[in-house]
Order: C-alpha cells, then sequence, then structure tokens
C-alpha cells in the first residue's frame, strides 16, 4: 500500500506549502514510511454495518451584517496600506 | 501559605478574609517566576495584572490560574507555542477566557505547549521543553505541558489546557493531577487556536476531582459563537460530591488496558491496586472487549492529521503572524513564512494529513477512517448497555527521559493508546491518581464514561478520590 517515495514527498510539500530542506526530505521519506507502515494495518480491517451513526443538527443564526471595528484585526498584520492588507506581487516579472 | 492548597481550601481562606486576593496573586506569581527557570513552563507572566489584579466575584474568585497559549486572552500574546505566531496578540477573548474572569478567576499568564497542542511530552515547544516537576530530567506530559508542571509545582491553583487525544489527561497523570476531557461540544472551542477542530476542547487541570469540577462548572454551557457546542445550560458539577460510591456501580475493565503488552508492570500494579479499591467500595467489576480499540491510534493519527493540514494552512504571513520579509512574490512569501515559522513535528503533520486527504488516498485512509470511527463509537455504545463506567491506565508507560524519542514519532505515540479513542469519539474521561513507581514517578487512572456523563465522572472519580491519598502527595524542592 505504501509505496511512499520522494517524488511523493515532493508533492505533498507542494500541496503543503511547505519548502523542505535536502536533510528535512530524507528524515520525513523515512518517518513518513514509516508512519504510513504504522496506519496500513488499517487497510485489512473488514468494515463493518454495525456502526454509530451521530446525528448532528445544523445550528442556524439570523444572517445580520454586523460592523466590526477593523483597527484591532490591522493591527496584526504585517503590512497595510489603510483599510487592506498588504503582500508581495503575485506573478514574478522573469 | 501551602503552595499546594486546593481551589476550595484557597476560596475558604479569602471568604474568611485570611488573606487577600492582591496576596494571594503575589504569592502565586512569585512562585511562578521562582521556579520557571528550572520548570520552562510558562511563557509570559502578566505583571500588570499582578500589580494590579481584577476584584471580580463568582466562584473562582480571586484563584490565580495560567491559560494554555492556545487560548485566546485579549491584548496578550497567543503564539501556541510556535514561531510563526510569536508576535500574535489576541484581538478578542476566547470564550473559556471569558468565562474564567466571568468565574472571578485571575488569569496570571500563559502557559507552555507542545506547539500547535501537537505532541505528547511538551517536548515539541518552540519555546523549549517544559520539564515535569517530580524529575526534571523528564518530560511531564502534553500537550498541555506548561499548565500541568505548573499545578503541579504549586505555582497556580489550577490550570486550563486543551485536549484533542490526549492533552489533559497526559500532563495530568505523569503530574499527579487531574483532569477532564469532557463530551466533545461540552465547552465552547471559540478562540481556541484549532488543530483538529472535531476533537479539540478545554480541560482542566487541578489537584483534586472536587476542584476540578468547579472550573468545568464554570466552563460549560452552550455558546453562540460556537455552533459545536451542546446546547447545554451551565451546571454546577460539584452537588451531589458526597464522597460516596453510586450503589451497586457497574465497572467495565477494558480487557487491552490489562493484556497490553506495553505496559509497565508497576503501572499494571497500581491499576490493580484501584480496582481492588473500587471493589472495596462496593463497585462490580468486569472485564469489556471494545474490539476496534486497537485502531484508535492509527485512526486518531489519520483523522487528526487531515484536519492539522487544513486547519493550519491559514499560517502563511498573509494576515497575521510572522511573516517573511525576503520574498519576491506571494508564494515565496507563503513559503519562506511556513518553512521558518513550523517546527519539525508541526510540518511532518501537515505533510502526512495533506497525503492522506490526497487524490489517490483519501478513500484508503481518510475515508476509511472516518468509518472506523463510526464502528469505534458503536464498540463503547454498546460497552455503555452493560456498565455504567469503563476505566484504564491513563498512559501505559513512565514520562521518558527529554529528547529520549524526539526522533522516534510512533513510540511517543503509542503512549497515547488509551487516551486518543474517547476523543476520537467525542466522549468523557477523567484521570486521577492512582500510585507511585519505586522511583517516585506518579501514576494514574481513567474512568470513561458515555456522552454528557460528565455528572457521573466526577462523583465516582471524587468518591474514589476521598478513599485514597495520592492526590495529596507533592513533588519535592518546590517548598
Amino acid at each position: 500500500m505504501s509505496a511512499f517515495n520522494k517524488q511523493e514527498l515532493l508533492n505533498i510539500a507542494n500541496l503543503s506549502a511547505l519548502k523542505l530542506e535536502d536533510s528535512e526530505m530524507i528524515q520525513f521519506e523515512q518517518q513518513i514510511k514509516a508512519i504510513l507502515a504504522y496506519v496500513d494495518q488499517l487497510q485489512t480491517v473488514p468494515l463493518s454495518d454495525n456502526i454509530s451513526r451521530v446525528r448532528n443538527v445544523n445550528i442556524f443564526r439570523d444572517d445580520v451584517a454586523v460592523k466590526i471595528d477593523t483597527t484591532a484585526i490591522l493591527a496584526q498584520a504585517p503590512e497595510v496600506d489603510e483599510n487592506y492588507f498588504t503582500v508581495p506581487k503575485i506573478l514574478d516579472e522573469k | 501559605m501551602n503552595p499546594f492548597i486546593t481551589i476550595k481550601e484557597l476560596k475558604a481562606k479569602l471568604d474568611k478574609k485570611e488573606m487577600s486576593v492582591p496576596e494571594v496573586v503575589t504569592f502565586y506569581a512569585n512562585r511562578l517566576k521562582k521556579y520557571n527557570e528550572p520548570l520552562n513552563c510558562a511563557l509570559e507572566v502578566f505583571d500588570d495584572v499582578v500589580q494590579n489584579p481584577p476584584q471580580g466575584s463568582g466562584p473562582l474568585a480571586g484563584i490565580p490560574t495560567l491559560l494554555k497559549d492556545n487560548i485566546c486572552q485579549k491584548g496578550r500574546t497567543t503564539s501556541a507555542g510556535s514561531k510563526i505566531l510569536s508576535n500574535y496578540k489576541a484581538p478578542y477573548n476566547s470564550t473559556a477566557a471569558d468565562r474564567m474572569n466571568a468565574a472571578g478567576a485571575i488569569s496570571l499568564g500563559r502557559g507552555n505547549m507542545d506547539e500547535f497542542a501537537m505532541g505528547g511530552s511538551g517536548e515539541f515547544s518552540a519555546y523549549g521543553p517544559t520539564k515535569n516537576p517530580w524529575d526534571t530530567t523528564r518530560v511531564p506530559g502534553g500537550s498541555s505541558s506548561g499548565p500541568g508542571a505548573a499545578v503541579a509545582a504549586g505555582l497556580v491553583p489550577f490550570s486550563l489546557g486543551t485536549e484533542t487525544g490526549g492533552s489533559v489527561r497526559s500532563p495530568a497523570t505523569w503530574c499527579n493531577l487531574v483532569a477532564m476531557y469532557p463530551t466533545y461540544g461540552h465547552n465552547s472551542r471559540y478562540g481556541v487556536l484549532a488543530f483538529t477542530s472535531s476533537t479539540d476542547q478545554v480541560g482542566p487541570i487541578s489537584r483534586t476531582v472536587y476542584d476540578n469540577a468547579m472550573i468545568m462548572s464554570a466552563l460549560s454551557g452552550v455558546d453562540k459563537n460556537d455552533s459545536t457546542s451542546l446546547q447545554i445550560k451551565p451546571q454546577d458539577y460539584t452537588q451531589g460530591l458526597d464522597g460516596k460510591m453510586p450503589p451497586g456501580l457497574k465497572v467495565g475493565i477494558i480487557k487491552d488496558a490489562v493484556d497490553a503488552e506495553g505496559i509497565d508492570p508497576e503501572v499494571r500494579a497500581a491499576f490493580d491496586g484501584a480496582v481492588d479499591q473500587l471493589k472495596k467500595m462496593g463497585a462490580a467489576i468486569s472485564y469489556v472487549e471494545l474490539p476496534n480499540l486497537k485502531y484508535g491510534i492509527a485512526l486518531y493519527f489519520i483523522i487528526s492529521r487531515a484536519e492539522t493540514a487544513s486547519n493550519l494552512y491559514r499560517y502563511d504571513g498573509s494576515l497575521y503572524g510572522k511573516r517573511d520579509d525576503n520574498a519576491a512574490t506571494l508564494m515565496d512569501m507563503y513559503l519562506n513564512t511556513r518553512e521558518h515559522g513550523f517546527g519539525k513535528e508541526v510540518k511532518r503533520r501537515i505533510l502526512v494529513g495533506n497525503y492522506v486527504l490526497s487524490a489517490g488516498h483519501k478513500d484508503a485512509y481518510y475515508n476509511k477512517a472516518q468509518h472506523l470511527r463510526s464502528m469505534l463509537r458503536a464498540d463503547f455504545e454498546n460497552t455503555f448497555k452493560h456498565v455504567d463506567v469503563l476505566i484504564s491506565p491513563t498512559c501505559p508507560i513512565f514520562p521518558w527521559k527529554i529528547n529520549s524519542l524526539i526522533d522516534d514519532p510512533i513510540a511517543m505515540w503509542l503512549a497515547d493508546y488509551f487516551l486518543v479513542p474517547n476523543c476520537i469519539i467525542g466522549t468523557p474521561a477523567i484521570s486521577i491518581p492512582c500510585g507511585f513507581s519505586k522511583t517516585n514517578l506518579p501514576i494514574g487512572f481513567q474512568f470513561f464514561g458515555p456522552r454528557m456523563s460528565e455528572q457521573l465522572l466526577y462523583k465516582v472519580a471524587h468518591a474514589f478520590q476521598e478513599s485514597t491519598d495520592y492526590h495529596t502527595k507533592t513533588p519535592k524542592g518546590y517548598e
């Protein structure tokens, strides 16, 4: 089941927005292989229909717009321009 | 004053005006400062609160506490033990903090923790490991490591932790304390930094069962800001704590608990002692099997990593927290910020989470785990048709030496064998002391109950505790 390899690690690192150093690549590949080998015990468990279904109910509230003071929120931002969050440009010029 | 005083006793002293609130606050703040150096349990002590303690009223009026660093306290840094939030100041109060304020408790600071509550030992904080007051070469348990160690050393009378898969009961059992994971939704998650949203709960850590019931009573009740909170009214769980075991109580021993290969013989012996005590108190003991319990770790593992991957995607340097400034593009900013902001354990969990959720693997891992979760819940529900409560050791082993297992994640997680199953199905459990090793390390065991059985669990655990004196023992060197 777990044919986990370097290519898969690169793929999930990409999905995770994580850049891994070479040393991390080696360590994580080994560790995640071991982790998947452990959880693979679930693959052979027969699924039974004897299950419990939790009856969750939706909780509704009125959809009312509330005005909030944005000062405290914006004060946490690394960079702002008046009432906007500022981030680096999305596209590289190269 | 005896620093290991219970909330109940301290409240009586305050009521009788034997001590004033500022005296109590100064007393504990000084202890927090004095012993933080060896223990590393507090990330901050709020000096302004110590200078001007609030004069609250309520059931916990004037009682100092420490809140885990992932529970938002307005205007305070809330870093979740991570570098990525080292500069984040909570713009609002969590409901847990609000309810503590409303009950009159006084938060003296922020407790150290495993980064984003990911860890069972306290070793994964970006601010250094917390030490166990019973043996400072060993881990205190986690992830609520600081809140646990602080209460154990008598630096605060109680603390609030959070638990996703054992994180209040683990430090409780390894530090000779009491902690409860309540029914999922019993306590509001509003303002608690999310890790595994389907199991995260706030849980009290205290010296005694009675104290724990006092704190839980103040935390409980529906919250309009958390739609997963249960539609329950606040209640007083100290009512009915008369020290008497309910007549004819049916107690089931989880068979795995006594048959497990990895269980330490001294833990086993202490657990057997607790069983004997329960028998003496009139409990009817039987053995029960939970066929799917053995899959608990694996399925908790898959579900919690999947939710981790989703919940932690938000930390990217855009809106709050640390941003890496050396990035030319938005993507580089995300990548650099996360690379430098997260520790190894958090990265490992995010990676595995995205793996089990990714195309081609989701059916085999995530969907399968969700189905098994329902099977495990059915196991517990069927068992509770025959017994009132279940018992097991809280941890099968003793706290390890700091750093000894740091690169062996699977060995660490197996310590959570009896901690994760009830969390994954959202049912309550309380851990209480039941003995010591020859080397004087605490041992705990736990009672599990069905959904919403908090009152019964407190009553049973309180009766047991009143008949024993393990909880009155304290670590040496903190007098």
